[in-house]
C-alpha cells in the first residue's frame, strides 16, 4: 500500500508571519527603552576613594570576567598601562579604562566607593544590563 | 529629640552576628552597640571590646576576626575553621 505524505497546506506564508513578528517586537523596542549611553559614571565618593589611592599616571581598571555564583564578576585592578581599545572615563583628575568587552556589560552603570563599618569596598551600582546579583554585587547575571 | 534634650548614648563596643542571607546561606554582621545582651559572650582583648550574638556562637566558634586592608578595599574578614564552603566573594557561607 502506497503511503502518502501530505504537506498541510499553509493559509500563509510562513515569512510574512514571521516579518510581521519581527516589525512588532522592533516597534516595541525602540518604544519602551532607550539606547544605554556606552560609559561609566563615577560617584562622589568613588572619585574621592581614586584620588586618595592613585599615583599619576594610573588607572582603575574595570573588567567583566566568568565566574561568582551569578555567572559574571567584576574585577577592579589597578592598572597603569592603557590599550588603545580601552575607554577612559575621567573626572576629577582620576580616571577609570575598561576595555571593549567588558563595556558592552558595564555601560551605563555607576561604580561606587562603598564604605560600611564591615567592609569598605569598590561596587558596581545600577548597572542596566545586570539581572539580578549576588547579596555582595560583586557577581551578577545577565539581563537577556 | 522634640523635647530639646539630647541624648548621649556612648557605643561600648561591637557585636557580631550572623545571619541567613547571600548565596551560600550565612553571612556576618556587624554593628556598633550600646549594651551587652543577657546571652552575648564578651571577648575584651587589647582595650577591645567585641561582643558575639547568642545565635553566632556556635559558628563562630574558633574563629579569628582579622581587618584586612588594600587599595581597593578594606574589610573585616573572618577566618572561620567550622565553614565547608563560601560565596565567591567570601560574604557569604556555609557550615
Amino acid at each position: 500500500q502506497p503511503i502518502l505524505l501530505r504537506c498541510p497546506q499553509r493559509s500563509q506564508p510562513l515569512y510574512t508571519s514571521l516579518s510581521r513578528l519581527s516589525s512588532t517586537s522592533a516597534q516595541e523596542k525602540t518604544a519602551e527603552s532607550r539606547p544605554v549611553e556606552e560609559k561609566v559614571y563615577l560617584s562622589a565618593s568613588c572619585v574621592r576613594r581614586l584620588r586618595e589611592i592613585m599615583d599619576k599616571g594610573q588607572y582603575l581598571r574595570i573588567q567583566v570576567e566568568g565566574g561568582g555564583c551569578s555567572g559574571f564578576q567584576y574585577k577592579f585592578i589597578i592598572d597603569s598601562t592603557r590599550n588603545e581599545e580601552d575607554s577612559v572615563f575621567e573626572q576629577e583628575g582620576v580616571g577609570v579604562i575598561v576595555d571593549q568587552d567588558s563595556l558592552e556589560f558595564v555601560k551605563g552603570s555607576t561604580l561606587d566607593y562603598t564604605q560600611e563599618l564591615i567592609r569598605s569596598s569598590f561596587q558596581m551600582l545600577k548597572n542596566p544590563q545586570a539581572d539580578h546579583g549576588c547579596s555582595c554585587g560583586t557577581s551578577f547575571s545577565v539581563k537577556l | 529629640m522634640g523635647s530639646g534634650i539630647m541624648v548621649v548614648v556612648f557605643q561600648i563596643g561591637l557585636k557580631v552576628g550572623v545571619r541567613t542571607r547571600g548565596c551560600n546561606g550565612m553571612t556576618y554582621t556587624l554593628d556598633f552597640t550600646k549594651q551587652k545582651d543577657q546571652a552575648d559572650e564578651e571577648v575584651l582583648q587589647d582595650g577591645v571590646r567585641v561582643f558575639i550574638e547568642k545565635k553566632a556562637q556556635l559558628t563562630l566558634l574558633g574563629t579569628e576576626m582579622d581587618f584586612v586592608e588594600s587599595k581597593l578595599s578594606s574589610e573585616f574578614v573572618f577566618n572561620n575553621p567550622n565553614i565547608k564552603g563560601t560565596c565567591g566573594c567570601g560574604e557569604s557561607f556555609n557550615i
